[in-house]
């Protein structure tokens, strides 16, 4: 419970930390603070587009925090986000249902090009899949300029997809499998055998191996659920945001995972709020944009602040 | 220990809060007529000193020239351009430009929410009751361009280097090409697409190996890549043609002349025309007849080019600015 | 020289250390001897300034250097390096010069280890702990305290150490020997102080005591002799000097026996999940976990095995080593497995938890499972197996019975038969 409350007391911090950074710019702290504050959740518009942000970022944090427990280092979230857009928009065609297996399967597939890489030629996954990130990138947009250019060839983006999820209120029903995915991992991690075989094996392989933990097959298996959820956050922003793939499709929603399975302490269910946390703070700076002319650059800065003070306050912790 | 903190904290917010509120904002105009307001989507940081930066510098211009309120964001994803311009709806804004292609459908979504709004994309092909694109008609500098290469070459080759092909830039393109080969049917247009607008090295690669190839003209329309462009034509002494904007200092010697379009004039044109009510939805056209599609020589090497090339440029603008001429677009 | 007066140190719920006051002077070996968990290891720390006391004072003249009885180096770089981590600044140098410098420091310290350009993963247990003593006794402190020491040594290289040990005293330090192998007490401490419970139990010169006495301060009872050997099934003890394959051996059995029980030679790296709570390491080998049942099972084990624990959630990191060793054995011999490897299950452990490991391994081979025990310490060797074989060099000798093994063993283990 103690980790939950470092996290909740750095997020707090940054927040503070952030406003009284934009003094720098000339504004009043309590001025920013408002500005992201009804930027987020003012209105009916903010809060669904929080909520819109918050559902990739949920998997993508999902995917980060299930490999992170297991001990396998997948950074590569955003290359798993994009094939799985591209699988999801292929399978299209198929259904809705079908359409996001295909984003899994294929987020899990290109996630365990990276463990078998690992499995049978021991490269480390860290670079791996960091440089899978890249192939996935280009893949993309070479499908979008080439044999996925929309037929009336005149952008480098696709067609529309043939389905797309429903929508209650501006926010569509990938939230309700998002948060049906936590549940998922959590119970996965914490109620299941294979799941104390996991954390065992992020915790201590060596441990793991002597009490008969097929060590390699959980660092596959790890890396295989990590990346479904990645593609699936990518299949399910295709169905429910952005219809068409082109090049920015990914929007960095895969780095920012990283940020926020460590804010929730790699744990599921706070993943849920992590997740809400972050997506508030990008939707706010949107609106800290446009009201008080500050760069975009502080969504990202923001994140970064949040997971610096979250540091120094785990050290404070560790040395008391 | 902590408690002091924390009042530490609180006092800081509060004071910070009351100063704001005690300098009365200079700022604040007269209530009584309500003001012009735009707002500007850009798909990257304004300032790149490109591209977006231009568009910023439009909306500057929009605020000095005409007095208006503005606001800018830069959204990559749509739910952050849909957010922008619903955003701007909802604030009343009268104008909202969204500077790329990829704002057609956030801007016909949110348009279809806010009819007060009149959102204008740079390129794109989308219209409705209040949604059109800008059209900026480089093809007739390109145009022109085509014509001096074709006249001045030696080889009867030029090279084209492209970011990524799409249709604005693809066009100019082929403005290029039917300019040259108005000159000389038989001379020859060569193209290379590099795939992106940021990687200077691969364009400089690209420019090489047209040069290569025995190009002794390029021109390009390759954004910040530009600079590998310039790199490699300085290199090897090969002249060049500057684009969007007037290059002649990234290569002094051998850029001859620029196809330079005037975007700020166009965000002003655009803005004025929402504020006059003279806004008719379509394709909103801008090139040599109101002065934002320009060619610009460079002084310095315009002596090199041979009277009777300059003549004909000089002829062919006229008939541009007629009507009478029409440079091929690709679409 | 250490001067300590009436330290208390409450750790979480216990008090491990409890008013004790001890003087160490220069030239003096003092042997502090105690079960697992008898504070001990907290003292220590107190004394080299590692951890505050929560009450007391300590005085200390000149440096203090512990030497802690698990590693501190890193595996990844050599001898060398790791002594040069410790031993110089940030100052421009190449390989070959700080290899020239290793091997000088480690000659000054009389300890044999050749090769500093080794990397610390490739050397055995027992070169590991040279290499820590190395790096204590360069820095010349005035008091050097050993924890455990001699845990990983081979019987020569506890003979090495005692007279390294008495050298440093000669030379004017003040040496603390933290051991619960009493007859290593006797035979190397000047002065031996037992600890029980956090609190100061018998204190008195070597040669005023003896094996029995001691022990019977430790433990608090009057310790029983073995029992005698009555096994159905087979133990086979594999017997060498520590780094002769050993270990390959425990890993291969390992990977080839999955449904055996293995009992690994380093409980800590090996054996637990230190951040797992005692229901969650021992529900490891489970096919099915449910947190309600993992807890009733352990709160079963932790009585079973008697585990001194708060209870099944208690952080396993959190136990000291032999409660660590209980939880092992209790995932692993549970399950009646038909057969056990275990690796060297009672290193570092005290009496009682010694003599716990060993009925434990006895009554699972008499209820029929063969036992392999991969092994250092000879007594334990001859008091479990029925058949004996001597690891060296990788290969093992023809199976011996332990009459045959008691004249054979040790020329077998040197590699000289």
């Amino acid at each position: 419970m103690r980790r939950f409350a470092v996290a909740v007391i750095a997020a707090a911090a940054a927040i503070v930390l952030l406003a009284f950074s934009g003094a720098l710019f000339g504004h009043s702290p309590w001025s920013l603070l408002s500005i992201v504050a009804s930027g987020s959740v003012g209105s009916r518009f903010a809060l669904a587009s929080t909520l819109l942000k918050s559902v990739p970022l949920l998997l993508t944090g999902l995917s980060v925090a299930i490999a992170f427990r297991a001990g396998v280092w997948n950074i590569g979230g955003e290359g798993q986000f994009i094939v799985g857009g591209l699988a999801a928009l292929v399978a299209s065609r198929f259904g809705i249902v079908a359409s996001l297996a295909a984003a899994m399967l294929a987020g899990a597939a290109w996630a365990s090009i990276a463990s078998a890489m690992r499995l049978w030629r021991n490269a480390p996954e860290v670079l791996t899949t960091i440089l899978l990130n890249f192939t996935a990138i280009h893949l993309l947009g070479w499908s979008v300029n080439g044999p996925l250019r929309e037929h009336a060839g005149q952008y480098p983006q696709t067609d529309l997809a043939h389905v797309a999820l429903p929508e209650i209120g501006g926010v569509h029903f990938g939230i309700v499998i998002a948060l049906a995915a936590s549940v998922f991992a959590w119970w996965l991690l914490y109620r299941t055998a294979a799941g104390l075989r996991l954390r065992a094996t992020g915790l201590n392989p060596n441990a793991a191996r002597w009490a008969g933990i097929r060590v390699g097959a959980q660092l596959a298996r790890a890396m295989a659920i990590s990346g479904a959820a990645a593609g699936l956050a990518g299949g399910i922003e295709l169905l429910g945001v952005t219809h068409r793939l082109f090049e920015r499709f990914a929007a960095g929603y895969g780095y920012s995972g990283i940020a926020v399975a460590l804010l929730a302490q790699l744990h599921p269910l706070a993943t849920i709020a992590s997740s809400l946390f972050f997506g508030a703070l990008v939707t706010g700076a949107g609106e800290l944009q446009r009201a008080a002319g500050i760069s975009a650059g502080v969504a990202t800065f923001g994140q970064a602040v949040v997971i610096l003070t979250l540091i120094v306050f785990e050290h404070v912790r560790a040395d008391r | 220990m902590k408690r002091t903190l924390l009042v530490c904290v609180l006092f800081a917010v509060f004071s910070c809060q009351q100063r704001e509120t005690a300098a009365p904002s200079a700022a604040a105009p007269a209530p009584a007529a309500k003001p012009f307001k735009a707002g500007l989507l850009t798909p990257g940081s304004i300032n790149d000193g490109g591209w977006n930066a231009i568009a910023y510098e439009g909306l500057q211009r929009i605020k000095n020239e005409l007095g208006a309120e503005v606001s800018n964001q830069e959204t990559k994803t749509p739910p952050e351009m849909l957010d922008g311009f619903r955003s701007y709806g909802a604030k009343g804004f009268d104008i909202a430009f969204g500077h790329g292609f990829e704002y057609q459908e956030p801007a016909k979504q949110a348009a279809a929410e806010y009819p007060n709004t009149i959102f204008i994309t740079s390129s794109g092909n989308t219209v409705t009751n209040n949604v059109s694109p800008m059209r900026f008609q480089i093809e007739e500098s390109t145009y022109l361009l085509g014509v001096i290469a074709a006249r001045e070459s030696k080889t009867g080759k030029a090279g084209l280097v492209g970011g990524i092909n799409l249709p604005s830039i693809d066009s100019s393109f082929v403005a290029f090409k039917a300019g040259a080969q108005s000159v000389n049917p038989k001379f020859e247009v060569k193209t290379i697409y590099t795939g992106n607008f940021d990687d200077v090295g691969a364009a400089k690669v690209a420019t090489l190996s047209l040069i290569n190839a025995g190009c002794d003209f390029i021109f390009h329309q390759a954004n910040e890549a530009g600079r590998g462009v310039f790199q490699a034509c300085t290199e090897r002494k090969v002249r060049c043609f500057g684009s969007n904007k007037n290059q002649t200092d990234m290569a002094p010697d051998y850029v001859v002349a620029s196809a330079v379009v005037d975007v700020p004039a166009a965000f002003v044109e655009m803005a004025k025309i929402v504020k006059e009510k003279r806004f008719k939805p379509g394709e909103q056209h801008f090139g040599f007849n109101n002065n934002i599609v320009r060619l610009e020589w460079n002084d310095k090497l315009k002596a090199s080019i041979s009277p009777q090339t300059i003549a004909e440029v000089d002829r062919l603008t006229n008939e541009i600015k007629a009507g009478t001429l029409k440079p091929p677009a690709g679409f | 020289m250490i001067h300590l007066s009436h330290i208390t140190k409450t750790l979480g719920a216990t008090r491990a250390v409890d008013d004790v006051s001890l003087d160490v002077r220069n030239g003096e070996i003092v042997a502090l001897a105690g079960e697992n968990g008898a504070g001990k290891t907290t003292l220590m720390r107190i004394a080299a300034g590692e951890i505050d006391a929560d009450g007391g004072s300590v005085n200390r003249e000149g440096r203090a250097e512990l030497v802690h009885q698990h590693f501190l180096l890193v595996d990844a770089l050599s001898i060398a390096e790791n002594l040069a981590l410790t031993h110089r600044g940030f100052r421009f140098t190449t390989r070959r010069i700080i290899e020239r410098e290793a091997s000088a420091i480690i000659e000054s310290t009389g300890i044999e280890l050749r090769d500093g350009s080794r990397l610390v993963a490739e050397l055995s247990v027992g070169e590991r702990s040279k290499l820590e003593l190395i790096k204590a006794i360069a820095r010349k402190p005035s008091t050097l305290i050993l924890d455990e020491p001699t845990s990983v040594l081979t019987p020569n290289e506890t003979t090495e150490l005692f007279r390294v040990m008495r050298r440093i005293a000669a030379e004017g330090a003040a040496v603390v020997f933290i051991s619960h192998k009493l007859p290593e007490v006797l035979e190397v401490a000047d002065r031996i102080v037992v600890m029980r419970g956090g609190r100061v139990i018998a204190e008195s010169a070597a040669r005023d005591t003896n094996v029995r006495d001691l022990a019977n301060a430790m433990v608090g009872r009057i310790t029983e002799q073995p029992s005698d050997r009555a096994t159905a099934g087979r133990i086979t003890a594999i017997v060498g000097v520590a780094g002769n394959g050993q270990a390959e051996l425990a890993a291969k059995l390992r990977d080839e026996e999955r449904d055996a029980g293995h009992i690994p030679e380093d409980r800590t790296r090996d054996g637990i999940v230190a951040e797992m709570t005692i229901a969650e390491n021992l529900a490891l080998k489970a096919k099915r976990w449910n947190a309600r049942e993992a807890a009733r099972h352990a709160e079963r084990m932790i009585a079973l095995y008697s585990i001194r624990a708060s209870g099944p959630l208690q952080r396993a990191g959190d136990l000291s080593g032999g409660n660590q060793q209980k939880v092992i054995l209790a995932r692993e011999l549970d399950r009646k497995p038909k057969r056990i490897v275990a690796a060297e299950p009672t290193r570092g452990l005290d009496i009682e938890a010694t003599r716990f490991v060993h009925e434990q391994l006895r009554s699972a081979a008499v209820e029929g499972a063969s036992i392999l025990l991969i092994t250092s310490d000879l007594d334990e060797a001859f008091a479990l197996a029925d058949t004996i074989q001597v690891i060296y060099r990788g290969r093992l000798s023809d199976p011996l019975t332990p009459s045959e093994a008691a004249t054979r063993v040790a020329s077998l283990m040197a590699g000289v038969a």
